[in-house]
């Protein structure tokens, strides 16, 4: 389990950092990935982002966050020669067993997501994963290079499948594959950088060493390996076990607030969060982690805050009674959501243009693909 | 190794034959997949025939007559509703690691050397595979089904890495999943028959798993389940190993007759192979298997044959010396190859023409994977 971050300067909070352990990558400041200084331009070369989604229902408080915000942010933020690329990972959600109708679903309402939080099609490219067949394509041509044993210990594959039979439904090829064919969405794309938590770190190595191996077999710089970048651990727990992250599959759904949930289903979540019975407020993640947890939803969700640390913001509540923060953190919660809430039901209804922006979206990553399939069929011998 | 056929019956080596041992299948009298008998098409469902030939190379005679003739034969006799479809396998051929420019101008040869022996692109649909992206994607999806424990089981998988340290190159993922890919070729285009030698039954079993298995999970009958059609061993063998089948990549080149041998070098290398110093022409696979390859190689030449078995062939032999029977099989070769070698010298230069047919066939195949790849997404819930 992840330390929980504690007492990090505000900055390195909005930060995206570099992972400075991963062997080659090289210390990529901040000021580089976001500016819009012109200045930078001629010597910044030319950036793609991409980050992928699973589209498995509507996102929590802690995605939002954690990252979904950041993106919109970036978006704004970006450099003219910087291209955003976000794919719904359809083809990797059916590694597990899906109800079809619940994953169709589901992904248009992940596509309504993005939109609401602020996503713009026309300064992102935003597409379903299963609409570009060059995904599969190119995850084919790696499969190709990739080790089955160096798959077989990546620890994803090792944790999902422990202790399973080796009859059980889950020791499917399609799970063990999975970092194939994340390799082949980030490097069909010629993604320069590739934002994604902790747990993915191995599988980005993985796609660096796809794309290195295949540019010493074929010759030329054909692949791009990508750079990690690992978003600032900023984790929101579950405010029924605030020892365990927010998450959408807990079987409580009031361990979780969804960017759906009305005023009211906030208000009535918050007020039963697990907190504790000790006098005051005060900010201790370890000793008082419900309270904790309630602190840094206040401390995170103040996209310019006026506090250097929950420290200092504790102190500043450290006189009100427990409802009193409750209340605080509801409206605060409310006041984040609520336009998201309102986007969201407005994009959801209009079919039509969520077939609109999947249809501009797949154009646009399918003419992306187009090169680097090109590149890639022709020195593999192909074409 | 495979027993070698003796004493089998004109009609029947001139019969596809169901493998009676494969589970599950129906007894489809081999008649009526050839037949244009009006009043059987009524009974009949359309049939579709679906074969995948490696491109590598330039194919020697052991190809032409236990396979390719047929092929031509199959094309001419077929039913007007039997469709048929040919894919040159690259994506398979790059399960080994290959020479890109000698990959690519086999993928040129061994199209110039399907029109030399007369497929029609017009009749049938012949393509390469990596011009169709939905070979990767249904492979994709398959893959979510596949067990990872099957396919280590399976007797290719085990032969091709035995005794291979684990970071050998041999074990890739894309070696490991073969056998998916090949079982998303014949479901993609809903392929009824598959034409297969014995060392691929077990995969057209697993392919026939997964097109049931996808069907019980997701509902309905998207995938067809194919039959296997096993052809009759027809076995060349090697010219300087007579214990050896007749192969592509066997080191002497003169154990082979390639279907671009010019007529003397046909003589040379009948001249040279191995028989014994044994007086008379006698059939005696296991006692003189050089001399029974000859009286094989004139037996099978001949397509409308007058002689019921080879033993009788044998007889009309008896009293020849050893280089008059050679003078009759180089004869018997030359005739059999002359016009195939010429057609392809031919469409090997005319490099337009073969782009265009490949285009065809890519529209084609293209146009048939598409509407099988609607049903599927939608089953799925990916669409």
């Amino acid at each position: 389990m992840l330390p929980r971050i504690r007492n990090i300067g505000r900055d390195t909070l909005r930060q995206w950092s570099c992972a400075t352990s991963i062997p080659g990558s090289h210390r990529l400041t901040l000021q580089t990935v976001w500016s819009r200084d012109q200045s930078t331009k001629a010597t910044t070369p030319a950036k793609t982002i991409f980050s992928g989604i699973q589209p498995t229902g509507v996102p929590h408080l802690g995605n939002y966050l954690g990252a979904l915000r950041q993106w919109a942010t970036l978006q704004n933020d970006a450099a003219t020669n910087m291209t955003l690329v976000y794919s719904l990972v359809d083809l990797h959600a059916i590694t597990v067993q899906q109800d079809s109708n619940q994953l169709q679903q589901w992904k248009k309402e992940s596509l309504a997501m993005l939109l609401a939080i602020g996503l713009d099609p026309n300064k992102s490219t935003i597409f379903h994963q299963s609409d570009v067949p060059a995904h599969a394509e190119l995850m084919w041509i790696l499969s190709c290079q990739a080790s089955t044993g160096y798959l077989s210990r990546m620890t994803q594959w090792k944790d999902k499948t422990a202790n399973e039979k080796d009859g059980n439904k889950k020791l499917k090829l399609g799970l063990l594959s999975y970092p194939v064919l994340q390799a082949a969405d980030i490097l069909v794309h010629r993604a320069t950088h590739v934002p994604v938590g902790h747990d993915q770190a191995q599988h980005l190595e993985f796609a660096r060493e796809l794309a290195n191996g295949f540019n010493h077999t074929f010759g030329g710089d054909v692949l791009i390996p990508p750079e990690t970048l690992i978003s600032p651990a900023r984790r929101v727990m579950s405010l029924k076990d605030p020892m365990a992250k927010m998450s959408k599959s807990h079987t409580n759904p009031n361990s979780r607030i969804l960017l759906t949930d009305s005023e009211e289903t906030i208000r009535t979540k918050i007020k039963a969060a697990v907190t504790d019975s000790m006098d005051s407020i005060t900010y201790d993640p370890e000793g008082r982690p419900g309270v904790s947890n309630l602190i840094d939803i206040l401390y995170h969700s103040d996209a310019h805050p006026a506090y250097p640390s929950q420290d200092e913001l504790a102190k500043d509540l450290a006189g009100l009674s427990m409802r009193a923060l409750k209340d605080r953190v509801a409206e605060t919660v409310e006041t984040t959501i609520k336009h998201i809430r309102a986007s969201y039901a407005h994009f959801l209804n209009d079919n039509d243009y969520l077939d609109k922006v999947a249809a501009q979206g797949a154009e646009k990553a399918a003419k992306s693909a187009t090169t680097t399939m090109k590149a890639v069929k022709s020195a593999v011998g192909l074409i």
